[in-house]
């Protein structure tokens, strides 16, 4: 198929342009930001000999054009540079390393827990459309985007947590250590970040099944004599699949902007701690590393979203 | 020998509104013969779609339907439930819908609706090879000169009048006993209007099937139908043999249609109209339906008008009817 291939690597130059300038604009963001690492790492008082030094050392004098240049050529081969003050002199890459399957793992569960949820809950709404269980799901959507994750995620720890006792309040058990373990320390930090999504999922899918239920093709399948099963799975969910699925990928970018936050509140060691800590301590390789990583998943699963959507739907391949 | 295939006795469609129930198919009798074409006439809103549907029990939630009885092959079917119901879609009872773009779904190949259908009706079991080659028989039956091509496509990548063509394969792939095109042409440029018109034409040639064919265009039902039924507002106001019906038109609502079909083969430079609009759905129970519109209205016009055989013709809803007030319409 000519034409579709043709769709994906046009799919896929577009992604690295974007990457490309999304580079530039973190690497601008923090050149602007305030407060000069040489003075946070070496303290107030050092003397202008030392600042000097430690800017040549890393490379700081030199001019923005190649300063930049440095930096992508550094993460076109996977190399971060070295942390300046949250874990002065290590690797960036390996903190990277050793902290993103924390994040990747709790994001990934959010998003099934959100999807698990808005399947069930749009679906029956669909179906039940204008009777008390519609308004129920609907109302709890409402709920679910009008609450902040942070302040949810505190209301988890304060009834789950401290109240009943059935989950831990702080930590969490990385997944290379216990899977189990990861799955029961992940849920509280998980659900925070997956409920305000789930909200919209739920409202997404419900539009797009009542509409689609709602099509002239459903009910010509209805006169060819197709049970209600199959023409709602075929007819009715499948094309809903299209627009579900691209708002699940455009919500990825609200569910690291969560990540970040809830990582904080429940002391997980992910990339979105580790961005906080870095920006706190003005370790702007640190920060910037962060960033792109953010801005690779975003541009990732965008990506892979659109694949998908352009499997399910045939109009959009030309 | 004509045999009756269909026989619907005194059916009743109602929908329930916040406001009111609306009343749009009130005490609506007729029958289709084997292998011949009714002619379903009137203009939107007269109750001849959901007349259609309501056979087919395609009517939305809020639609109450009563009959006092449908025969379809002899046997009652308004009693049937769901299930059993849902057995004679397709493979006895089929519906062709206005929109053939609309009737297919656009994420799925022409070749998948054939296939679910075949399997539908021919058994989970059934070859694929065997099903494919099927399709490709009744597709070609359906004018389509490419059928392994067409079979493959997605809908958006084909014409309104090629897809119309499909779907008409697609209903005739289960080879049903009654068919009801719905406005099968609305939708479509005159010259594949026509084409698709021949291919009806055709089929009921071919086949045994017998056919609904709804129309608000008195020249296509003139060509394509056996007998016509005349709507208006929810009743059937005249019904009869096409050719008597559209030489000597009773009703002044059909003398109306018959007119102003007559005036369009002519290409006169004004047409006459049927002054006024159809009604709401709420209509007086003691007053003909049409007398608001009625050029022949008088007194006499109010109360309830019943449907009464005139000599020599069909059924009329007229008082006047057979009285000599209906002219001949000549072009």
């Amino acid at each position: 198929m000519p034409s579709s291939l043709k769709y994906f690597l046009t799919r896929l130059s577009g992604s690295l342009v974007t990457m490309l300038v999304g580079t530039i604009v973190v690497f601008l963001v923090m050149k602007a930001a305030p407060g000069d690492p040489a003075l946070i790492v070496l303290g107030d008082y050092a003397t202008d000999e030392t600042v000097a030094a430690f800017n040549r050392k890393h490379g700081l004098d030199a001019p923005l054009m190649a300063q930049y240049l440095d930096w992508l050529g550094g993460l076109v081969r996977f190399d971060f540079g070295q942390s300046l003050s949250v874990s002065a002199g290590e690797n960036i890459g390996d903190l990277l390393l050793y902290r993103l399957p924390n994040t990747i793992f709790v994001g990934v569960y959010a998003i099934l827990i959100a999807v698990t949820l808005s399947l069930v809950l749009g679906t029956l709404a669909a179906l039940n459309r204008g009777t008390t269980v519609d308004t129920s799901a609907t109302s709890l959507a409402v709920l679910g985007v009008s609450m902040p994750d942070f302040w949810f995620g505190y209301m988890l720890i304060l009834g789950l947590s401290i109240g009943l006792g059935w989950f831990p309040s702080y930590g969490f058990t990385p997944p290379s250590d216990s899977l189990a373990g990861a799955f029961y320390s992940g849920f509280l930090p998980a659900l925070a970040i997956a409920a305000p999504m789930a909200a919209v999922f739920t409202r997404t899918l419900r539009t797009a099944l009542i509409e689609n239920l709602d099509r002239e093709h459903v009910m010509v399948a209805k006169a060819m004599g197709h049970s209600g099963r199959f023409r709602f799975l075929h007819h009715v969910f499948r094309n809903s699949l299209i627009p579900y699925i691209t708002v699940v990928g455009l919500q990825i970018r609200y569910l690291l902007g969560g990540v970040v936050i809830i990582e904080r509140i429940f002391g997980i060691n992910g990339v979105g701690s580790l961005m906080v800590e870095a920006a706190f301590a003005r370790d702007f390789f640190v920060v910037q590393a962060c960033a792109v990583v953010f801005l690779g998943i975003v541009l990732a699963v965008n990506y892979v979203v659109d694949l998908i959507c352009a499997m399910l739907d045939p109009r959009r391949v030309r | 020998m004509t045999e009756t295939l269909l026989e619907v006795n005194d059916l009743n469609v109602a929908f329930r509104l916040a406001s009111a129930n609306l009343t749009v198919s009130s005490d609506v009798s007729f029958s289709v013969d084997r292998g011949k074409v009714l002619g379903l006439i009137g203009e939107s809103g007269s109750g001849k779609t959901v007349t259609s549907k309501a056979i087919l029990r395609l009517l939305p939630k809020n639609a109450s339907l009563e009959a006092k009885a449908i025969r379809f092959k002899g046997r009652d079917i308004s009693t049937l439930t769901e299930a059993e119901f849902n057995r004679l879609r397709g493979t006895e009872l089929a519906m062709i819908f206005q929109d053939p773009v609309g009737s297919f779904n656009p994420v799925k190949t022409i070749g998948w609706h054939f296939r679910t259908v075949g399997k539908l009706h021919r058994g989970a079991g059934a070859p694929r090879g065997e099903i494919m080659k099927e399709a490709k028989e009744v597709l070609a039956k359906a004018d389509i000169a490419d059928p392994e091509n067409a079979l493959r496509k997605y809908p958006h990548q084909m014409s309104g009048g090629m897809l119309q063509r499909c779907l008409i394969a697609l209903v005739m792939f289960s080879k049903p006993s009654l068919i009801v095109a719905d406005e099968p042409t609305t939708n479509l440029d005159n010259l594949v209007e026509r084409q698709i018109l021949d291919l009806f034409d055709k089929l009921r040639r071919e086949t045994d099937a017998s056919f609904i064919f709804i129309t608000h265009d008195m020249t296509i039902a003139e060509m394509i139908s056996d007998s016509v039924i005349v709507m208006y507002a929810g009743q059937i106001v005249e019904q009869g043999p096409t050719e008597a019906l559209m030489r000597r038109p009773q009703h002044p609502y059909t003398q109306g249609l018959v007119r102003t079909a007559r005036e369009l083969e002519g290409e006169v430079e004004t047409l006459t109209e049927i002054s006024g609009e159809i009604g709401t759905g709420v209509h007086p129970e003691n007053r003909c339906r049409f007398a608001p519109r009625c050029p022949l209205y008088e007194k006499a016009c109010d109360h309830a008008i019943a449907l009464r055989p005139v000599e020599g013709h069909g059924l009329v809803r007229c008082i006047k009817a057979g009285q000599g007030a209906a002219n001949e319409v000549t072009p």
